[in-house]
């Protein structure tokens, strides 16, 4: 508490449970202690501290991620980086940004818009997720499509060793080939290998204009193959979402906003750019989704339409909640080409299992999510929920895919990632952990299985 | 409400929470205090945390609830329909019946503010008293740094002996047929600033028969805020009848916190015994800021003194569109400076937080108050402009002494009332 400073360090019974959850639903033993981050001496104290008594750390922004990234599995120490939210440097010609992690993505997004750019990476918790929680889990969203995922827009970094070493990688330009790229090895990496205290984003341009297409199919599989069309018409979309016969069920019948009768499937195509391309490209692709059998079209040209438009895309959540009181979230990502094939697969699995299993998401860069709706208080709902997960990983794997395209392993997904991960690829990232961090302090128990307990199951 | 129906409540409200985090986005206490207890799903999990068994604490607890402004914005702004707001009022109801409200808050808000007897007693002593407290507060400065609530009081404007509801006759009788309009005046205008009741009737009564009934009283939003749910039905019911028994076409009132508790809250505070009654009353019930929107003419722009506005929506106009945006147009038509803060943005003057947390309600001030500083600029002729008696309190006891604070109705009309009364 020293290293921390008494009045940044909170341990009531209160507090304590306020940080034993997140949006993943599932919850953890209470930390022992949550420490305010206030700037990089008291952090480095800290880890240095930690290190030589062996507690366990766990950083932790908003705590809006889906896959449990921020919750302490063995007590320990809860980094509470959300103060540290001030913007540094916001540099219009160099288009890069400098933050700290409690930065929201939202702040970032409005401060850039002053100066005509943006940050492209959207997660769908982009109102309150912070951009520290974002690099850790290198966070996607409906953007990807066009723009790509968070890691794509990281230049640098400055982050804290578990000793309390500070370093930086990278640094403010687009190239950079100077040694190992450490960047992109920290983000992604789930709070496991360092803790972030300052990041240069890189920013794009804020486009002119933007349009979106609410398609409705007859069918899922027409409307998967609708994707791959798009995704072969020339025109880049800067979101590609789809939605299945469930999931629209489950709309029209929670959310109030009007589906149309015949629709089994629905697809969203979002374009942004010059007014002119807009123009042209919304009425290509009108075209192109008419010839791939929609039998319901509606176009948005402006801002507000377009968010209307939206509204169907972000009823999703709200709606699927209420058909189940429980719901394992999963992200599952394929090639582009086996995303009609995956949807197939999912419906198939679906009938199989017995429960009402939602397909939607991000189909244009083939990261699906699928919602399993089950009843969580009966034990073998669970148990049955988590084979039916099982098998929609190894459905994906088989098409060449991943468990996780955007949400991350954390401690949720951590049983399976040795389905994907092979054992010296593992050994590998087992190695650079015990590297990074020797004491074995930062998030423990997260991203990928400890070397101990990968030899215990060998 | 008793631990088992707290425990049920508890459950109903958070089956929908996704724990996605957007109330903690647009929280007005978590953005000054960036911790998960400052937003509504921390607090809401505090709650399910309790009732789960694995939270003892109950004073801890209690204190955690006084740390909302119970503005709603969690509940507007849920994907999901989780009602925050209204389970954190109860939770502050519960909490009140065991005890942990503090001896204080019990008094006024449950013994004193229902009786009108007592209440006027008070208020008569506070008139007589106030000159004693403020020169209290000067000689030992350090007394506000002890009881942080205490922050400013000596800025307050003088109580007065007779409240603006005392002093005005019941009716004034306007052109014959005209539409009568009742004003519900609040305790801020009655024992504050009467002069803004009284620029209120002034413009009215060439148009319109006005009616001040004189059993109204407090509209019920502090007790019902801290707990005290029957005395504010108490004071809702008195508020009721007289307001029904004036027979008016629009009851006015010049404070957003007043108009959000008649319109809004007072169906679901009396219960469906007396759904008819509220129906009818709420339907009338109008902010002076709409009115004003939809009734120009009524209120011609006088000359004044003012140069620059900076405007605070209060939290309970912000879903009124007319009636937030009405200071803008006004400052349009007069030719005025002006600037909004932060959208939305809260002042922290709400739900007693000043008086329960007064170091959480101070903070969520200080974004605002830096704005206001950098759009004065230290200019002379800069007015804070809120239409809510609650913000009204706030800004005085925060801003530096002298700088006019005013309701969108005395920007335009102070002129003229100086020379009427």
């Amino acid at each position: 508490m020293d290293a921390a400073g008494s009045e940044h360090c909170r341990f009531s019974e209160t507090d304590k449970a306020l940080y034993a959850y997140d949006a993943s639903g599932d919850s953890r033993t209470p930390p022992d202690l949550v420490i305010r981050a206030v700037d990089t001496a008291q952090i480095s104290r800290v880890l240095a501290c930690c290190s030589k008594l062996g507690v366990p750390v766990t950083p932790r922004g908003a705590a809006t991620g889906l896959s449990g990234g921020c919750l302490p599995v063995r007590g320990g120490v809860v980094l509470d980086m959300a103060g540290m939210n001030r913007i540094l440097d916001l540099h219009a010609a160099d288009m890069v940004a400098v933050v700290q992690p409690g930065v929201v993505n939202r702040a970032l997004q409005n401060a850039a818009a002053a100066h005509g750019l943006f940050f492209p990476p959207d997660p769908a918790s982009l109102d309150s997720s912070t951009l520290g929680g974002n690099l850790a889990e290198n966070a996607g969203g409906p953007k990807a499509v066009k723009y790509g995922v968070t890691r794509d827009y990281v230049l640098g970094l400055t982050a804290v060793l578990a000793d309390g070493r500070v370093f930086r990688t990278g640094g403010r330009t687009i190239k950079n080939v100077a040694g190992y790229d450490l960047t992109s090895l920290l983000v992604g990496s789930e709070g496991t290998l360092a803790v972030i205290v300052e990041a240069v984003l890189r920013l794009a341009p804020l486009p002119e204009s933007q349009a979106a297409l609410n398609a409705f199919f007859p069918s899922t599989y027409t409307a998967a193959k609708a994707v791959q069309k798009v995704l072969h018409s020339g025109v880049r979309p800067v979101a590609l979402e789809f939605l299945d016969t469930a999931t629209l069920a489950a709309i029209a019948e929670h959310s109030g906003l009007h589906i149309p009768q015949n629709a089994k499937a629905m697809v969203l195509v979002a374009v942004d750019g010059s007014p002119e391309s807009t123009v042209r490209h919304t009425a290509l692709l009108e075209t192109l989704l008419r010839e791939a059998e929609a039998v319901d079209i509606s176009r948005a040209d402006s801002p507000a339409a377009c968010e209307q438009a939206w509204k169907v895309r972000r009823a999703v959540g709200p709606s699927v909640r209420k058909l189940a009181p429980a719901c394992i979230a999963e992200d599952i990502v394929v090639p582009l080409g086996s995303i009609a094939d995956m949807v197939e697969k999912i419906q198939h699995l679906a009938k199989g299992s017995g429960f009402p299993i939602c397909c939607y998401g991000h189909a244009g860069d083939g990261n699906l999510h699928v919602n399993l709706m089950y009843d969580n208080t009966k034990p073998e709902d669970c148990k049955a929920a988590w084979s039916t997960a099982e098998q929609v990983f190894a459905a994906a794997l088989q098409m060449n895919g991943s468990i996780s395209g955007e949400h991350g392993i954390g401690s949720v997904k951590l049983p399976y990632l040795a389905m994907q991960v092979d054992p010296v690829t593992l050994e590998l990232m087992q190695k650079i952990r015990q590297t990074l961090d020797p004491a074995g302090i930062l998030n423990p128990s997260k991203g990928i299985p400890a070397a101990n307990a990968a030899e215990q199951s060998a | 409400m008793n631990a088992e129906s707290l425990r049920s409540r508890v459950e109903d409200v958070l089956r929908p929470c996704a724990g996605c985090g957007t109330c903690q986005s647009i929280c007005p206490v978590y953005a000054a205090h960036p911790w998960e207890g400052g937003s509504a799903r921390g607090k809401l999990h505090a709650l399910r945390a309790f009732v789960h068994g694995n939270i003892h604490d109950e004073v801890a607890l209690a204190r955690l609830m006084d740390e909302c402004m119970l503005c709603g914005r969690c509940t507007d702004q849920c994907p999901n329909g989780v009602e925050a707001k209204a389970l954190f009022r109860e939770a502050r109801a519960f909490f009140a019946q065991r005890g942990h409200a503090g001896k204080i808050a019990e008094l006024a808000l449950e013994r004193l503010l229902p009786s009108s007897g007592l209440f006027r007693s008070f208020m008569a002593a506070g008139f007589a008293g106030k000159p004693v407290l403020d020169a209290l507060l000067r000689q030992f400065s350090g007394l506000a740094l002890r009881f942080p609530a205490l922050t400013g009081v000596e800025r307050m404007p003088k109580l007065v002996a007779r409240s603006f509801v005392e002093r005005m006759p019941t009716e004034l009788a306007g052109p014959k047929g005209a539409p009568r309009i009742a004003i519900f005046a609040g305790c801020v205008t009655s024992w504050l600033r009467p002069s803004l009741g009284e620029t209120l009737v002034h413009a009215l009564q060439r148009h319109y028969t006005v009616i001040i009934p004189k059993t109204q009283g407090c509209c019920g939003i502090p007790a019902l805020s801290g707990g005290f749910p029957h005395a504010a039905k108490v004071l809702m019911l008195r508020n009721l009848a007289a307001l029904l028994a004036c027979k008016a076409d629009v009851v006015l009132t010049p404070c957003a916190s007043c108009t959000h508790m008649l319109a809004h809250e007072m169906q679901a505070l009396l219960g469906e015994e007396f759904d008819n009654e509220a129906n009818d009353i709420a339907a009338k019930v109008m902010d002076v800021t709409r009115f004003m929107a939809e009734n120009r003419p009524v209120f011609p722009a006088a000359p004044s003194s003012i140069k620059k506005l900076f405007i605070h929506t209060p939290c309970h106009l912000r879903k009124d569109v007319a009636g937030a945006n009405m200071p803008a147009a006004l400052a349009e038509t007069m030719g005025l400076e002006y600037a909004h803060h932060a959208p939305g943005q809260c002042c922290g003057g709400g739900a007693l937080v000043p008086m329960l947390q007064p170091v959480v309600s101070a903070n969520i001030c200080a974004a605002p108050l830096r704005d206001f500083a950098a759009f004065k600029n230290d200019s002379a002729d800069c007015a804070l402009v809120t239409s809510c008696n609650g913000c009204f309190v706030q800004w005085t006891r925060l801003l530096p002494a002298g700088t006019p604070i005013l309701h969108p109705l005395e920007v335009c009309c102070s002129n003229r009332v100086k020379t009427c009364l």
